[in-house]
């Protein structure tokens, strides 16, 4: 649980911040007159999939959670943690074929910008591919371990796969305008970067919940109950 | 309308005197639940009564006449101040108490006999420790026809205790007790209102309550958690003996051993309709 | 920053210019798979106020059997599950937070800011369509073999999917599958709403001049972004173990003789999840009708709302809060008992904000010039039902005494009074409230009134004595209470006097369908501005507003929205945009 309190913590920290800075002890009566409201910086489609995924964050904050809660500590029996290695391994590059994407297209290279796109596409299918082989695997040996961690790991793996799937549909449609040669810089690709690095960012925390990584002894330590 | 609230004010204190529904009389060591719920009583009667009256005198006396114009007065610190003040005072004056008694109700005492409810669809077996003093292991895994409570036939401290299964507990009078509650299928709850105690029992786990019956006589107990269609009629009783009643009762049952030997053939667990 | 010039510099990034807008070319696309979110707050109303009407008959069915038990045959303990089931669920979710935030949030939220529309219009259609698919899932429920779910609305595992309870074998599928659809679609709404309020704001339009109703609304709607996802994981969940045979809440069972072949889950675990969000669902119904409410109170009372800025951080506070409190729904539920301290203790902190609300609606009242209005009567009764529903929260929030009255009819008489009949009689006086401005007309006055005390004093008889049944312990969720020792006779004599008066309210209900229909065509004209309101939606060139709102140009706000009875203003009320000087010692 303390996951999630400190996730929305950090939400809270966030939107305290900039609540500190809307002037919320201003005395309004006294203040009539035209005045300029100060907004969130940025275009409304970026705030808006930034508060998208700030509820998909907790979605699986509150996953790990249900998992340190249901899951004994120390077990990991799941897919060979190989295959993920390389998956994740696979996402991990798209999301830096994205960034490259987002500099090519600053700088108006329109080849580089389509390799980079494909890239990444190819780079995500071959995540999801990956994800689906672990899949099988798991299926295989049937669900109904008591210890529930490989329902776990279909569960939070299906819902982040669902994520990247919609991604992809928007990567899709970015990649199809770069190959129609639009001559203006897309401004959906810098959503597709800021989706995919979180995306990243949620994998990186679930994969050190499900295997044995380096980090995971931290993930532990934020998860579990003292 | 502001007649109208006068009445509600008024009324609804009068109901609280005049109502002859009102707490069972109390069984249990408990009391202190009771008085701070008295508490909370006075607290909360004396704001809603006062907020409602002045709510009805502003109807009343600020309604709208011609030519007449509300006062301008955004805000005033100091009333806002004084309130939240006193509002504080209240809620402490009511979480105080409740902390100090919640302090005792998760604190057993050291010498609380434990005694077991199992519950299932729709009914309550119970389980007694024998001469050794103590429940045995327990587990799911070993319930049968003859083991209806999964006592664990290898624990020596299990072949001892006394099962009732389809009958009334019997608790002494004056001698605290730790409930140990378990529940074989879904979420139950153990409800005797005379004893204001009560918790839930969840499969898989082990929870408990305690307290010391004061009164004896026979009581009636309530599952108070929806387990299915037959949760209203999950019901059971428990009688509170003085001691060498209860004793004389408790020599009357069987122990699990005496039990196992003597099952008949396969009964279900089943409801009645 | 202040005194910087207003120009289209200062435009705000999600301000839609009136040639940005989308138009709809075709009779379908404007009132059926309409962009515009007047027309999908319309929608949203109908839907959740229809599905409404079949929780208030299921609510009779239950009154039926609680107050003259044996009389209909038909319902039997699994009917009388399955009503109270899908009563609680159609009630909390499908009509409450869908009217408060899909229906007042849409029409409110660009109107009372100086919006043109949602920033994501098309997003915003696509969430009232979910919505609806998700009403007509859980409509099906009721069709199938077995009926929908009878696990009440907690839908407590491993009950609720196991062969003891009604509807467990397509009943529980279809009511997890509508939340899971219901919470795709809010979410949708919901970062429109959030999205709207931060970036879509007419010039000049400050948080700090922003009226209670959106800030209500806007924290309502930040709650709800982060309560449902705990719903939407624990609806999962659950519908795998009930599918594919998984075990995340499903321990070793024993049903019916047999061993499942679940083992190691956790029931408690859906317990938090199901908590985690339910106790924010609360504020997410309260909040908006907190908002509401003091914009009632102040325009009928023409007086400024007293205190603005605690009103403000209040419903900041409650909502921060609300994440804090969830386990006190559980205080008997087995979790470590030593969380009850900590529990009790923000819960009853959380009792300040709450009250401070309170005193300042009161206070707005006093010395104001009070309209006996319809809003206005629907506004006092909500004080009175909800100070009643507070304090007995307090009862329940406070852990100890929680232990004898949890799931007695306690419980049932708190939160009916407090997040039932409150929050529905601020819906009843927003809808008599802003109908005029959505239709053009005047809801009728005297149908009004009757409509006003039947529902405010029946429910307050309703439910006011329904308390002292759970303090003799009368437990809730019981099909009967037949031959418990401890229950004396009279107590029946009150369930049949509970019950009678319940018929009569909700055939109340019929007074306010008939004028909501009948005025809308012959209702006396209303004109733009009939309750002379300061706030925006007022404004508008047009009554009813038209598509896009405001005309050639944004409205551009000089103050806040509560400037009533302003001394030395030629009228009682200054609206939101208009500039110049307003008081003495106040230059603009």
């Amino acid at each position: 649980m303390s996951l999630v309190l400190l996730y929305l913590a950090g939400l809270g920290l966030l939107a305290g911040r900039w609540l500190l800075r809307q002037r919320l002890a201003a005395k309004p009566w006294l203040e009539a007159g035209p005045a300029v409201a100060l907004p969130p910086a940025g275009p409304p489609a970026r705030l808006g999939l930034a508060v998208f995924l700030a509820a998909v964050g907790l979605l699986f904050a509150l996953l790990t959670a249900a998992y340190a809660m249901r899951v004994p500590a120390g077990t990991r029996a799941l897919p060979d943690p190989r295959l993920v290695w390389l998956t994740t391994g696979l996402l991990v590059l798209a999301s830096l074929a994205l960034h490259l994407a987002g500099a090519a297209a600053r700088h108006g290279e329109r080849t580089a910008l389509r390799a980079a796109l494909l890239i990444a596409a190819a780079a995500t299918l071959g995540f999801l591919a990956g994800q689906g082989l672990a899949w099988r695997d798991l299926l295989a040996s049937g669900l109904a371990s008591p210890d529930a961690a490989g329902a776990f790991f279909i569960l939070i793996t299906g819902l982040h796969a669902l994520h990247l799937g919609g991604g992809l549909a928007g990567l899709g449609a970015v990649t199809a305008r770069a190959f129609r040669a639009g001559p203006d810089p897309d401004p959906r690709l810098a959503l597709c970067v800021l989706y995919w690095d979180v995306l990243l960012a949620i994998w990186l925390v679930l994969f050190g919940l499900l295997f044995r990584t380096p980090w995971s002894g931290l993930i532990d330590t934020l998860c579990r109950p003292a | 309308m502001a007649l109208i609230l006068v009445l509600i004010a008024l009324g609804s204190v009068a109901f609280h005197l005049l109502s002859p529904w009102w707490w069972t009389p109390i069984a249990s060591n408990w009391g202190t639940i009771d008085t701070t719920l008295v508490i909370t009583f006075w607290i909360t009667g004396i704001v809603f009564t006062g907020i409602v009256l002045f709510v009805a005198y502003c109807v009343y006396r600020f309604r709208h006449r011609p030519g007449q114009q509300a006062a301008y007065e955004p805000e005033s610190r100091r009333l806002e101040g004084w309130l939240t003040a006193v509002t504080a005072l209240g809620v402490a004056a009511m979480l105080a108490p409740g902390l100090i008694v919640w302090g005792q109700f998760v604190r057993v005492p050291a010498d609380a006999r434990e005694v077991e409810i199992v519950a299932q669809q729709w009914r309550w077996s119970f389980r007694l420790p024998g001469a050794d003093g103590r429940l045995g292991a327990a587990d799911i895994r070993h319930v049968a026809d003859d083991n209806p409570l999964g006592l664990d036939p290898q624990d020596a401290a299990a072949r001892d205790d006394v099962v009732i299964d389809g009958d009334d507990l019997h608790l002494p009078l004056g001698r605290p007790v730790k409930v140990l509650m378990r529940s074989l299928d879904v979420v139950h709850n153990f409800y005797v209102p005379e004893f204001r105690a009560k918790m839930d029992m969840i499969p898989g786990m082990v929870t408990y309550v305690w307290f010391t019956p004061t009164r004896t006589g026979t009581f009636e107990a309530l599952c108070n958690e929806v387990c299915g269609v037959n949760h209203y009629a999950m019901r059971g009783r428990v009688v509170v003996d003085p001691e060498p009643a209860y004793r004389s009762w408790l020599d009357r049952q069987k122990t699990f051993a005496q039990f196992a030997g003597a099952a008949g053939p396969r009964r279900h667990v089943s409801a009645e309709p | 920053m202040a005194d910087a010039h207003l120009g289209t510099a200062d435009r705000l990034p999600g301000a839609i210019e009136e040639g940005e807008l989308y138009h709809p070319r075709s009779w379908i696309t404007r009132y059926v798979f309409s962009q515009d979110a007047k027309i999908i707050a319309i929608q949203y109303s109908s839907t959740a106020l229809a599905i409404g009407l079949v929780a208030l008959v299921l609510s009779w069915l239950i009154r039926l059997q609680l107050g003259f038990p044996g009389l209909v045959s038909f319902i039997g303990p699994s009917e009388y599950y399955q009503y109270i089931t899908m009563h609680g669920m159609i009630m909390v979710v499908y009509l409450l937070t869908a009217l408060f935030l899909g229906g007042f949030g849409n029409y409110l939220i660009p109107l009372m800011l100086g919006a043109r529309d949602m920033v994501f219009p098309y997003v915003n259609m696509l969430s009232y369509w979910i919505y609806l698919l998700a009403v007509l899932v859980l409509v099906a429920s009721f069709f199938v073999p077995g009926g929908p779910t009878g696990a009440g609305w907690t839908l407590y595992p491993p009950q609720a999917i196991l062969a003891g309870t009604p509807g467990r074998d397509w009943g529980i599928v279809l009511m997890l599958v509508s939340l899971i659809l219901f919470i795709i679609g809010f979410t949708m709404g919901g970062v429109n709403y959030v999205v709207t309020v931060l970036q879509a704001r007419a010039p000049g339009m400050t948080l700090m001049r922003m009226p209670l109703t959106i800030w209500g609304i806007f924290t309502a709607t930040v709650l709800a972004l982060l309560a449902f996802p705990a719903l939407f994981v624990g609806a999962l969940m659950m519908l795998l173990d009930r599918l594919i045979g998984t075990s995340f809440f499903m321990p070793a069972i024993i049903e019916a003789g047999q061993r499942l072949r679940h083992g190691g889950g956790s029931p408690i675990l859906f317990q938090h999840l199901f908590w985690f969000f339910g106790h924010p669902e609360v504020y997410i119904v309260a909040l908006p009708a907190f908002g509401i409410v003091s914009d009632l109170i102040s325009t009928h009372a023409r007086k400024n709302i007293f205190g603005y800025r605690m009103m403000v951080w209040a419903i900041v506070a409650i909502g921060a809060l609300s994440f804090v409190v969830w386990a006190h729904h559980m205080y008997v539920s087995g979790m470590n008992p030593y969380f009850g301290f900590f529990f009790a203790t923000t819960t009853l902190i959380i009792a300040i904000p709450t009250a401070i609300k309170v005193y300042n609606w009161v206070l707005t009242l006093w010395r104001g010039d009070i309209h006996l209005t319809v809003p206005m009567l629907f506004a006092i009764g909500f004080i009175v039902t909800f100070l009643n529903g507070g304090l007995t929260g307090l009862f329940l929030g406070n852990v100890v005494v929680d232990v004898p009255l949890s799931d007695t009819m306690f419980v049932v008489a708190h939160f009916h009074m407090v997040m039932g009949v409150a929050p529905i009689l601020v819906i009843f006086g927003g809808i008599y409230h802003w109908y005029p401005k959505v239709t053009g007309r005047m809801l009728d006055e005297r149908l009004g009134k009757l409509h006003f005390w039947v529902t405010f004093l029946g429910a307050y008889l309703i439910f006011f004595p329904m308390h002292y049944l759970g303090l003799l312990g009368v437990p809730r969720r019981y099909f009967e209470i037949e031959g418990l020792s401890f229950v004396p006779a009279s107590v029946s004599g009150l369930n049949a006097f509970i019950s009678v008066v319940a018929f009569v309210v909700g055939a109340a209900q019929i007074a306010f369908l008939v004028n909501l229909v009948h005025s809308l065509r012959h209702g006396a004209p209303a004109g733009p501005n009939p309750w002379r309101a300061t706030t925006l939606e007022w404004q508008t060139p047009e009554t009813p507003p038209a598509h896009g709102n405001w005309g050639a140009s944004l409205p551009v706000v000089y103050r806040w929205p509560y400037d009533y009875s302003v001394p030395g203003a030629d009228r009682d009320f200054v609206p939101q945009n208009q500039p110049g000087l307003t008081r003495a010692g106040a230059p603009a």
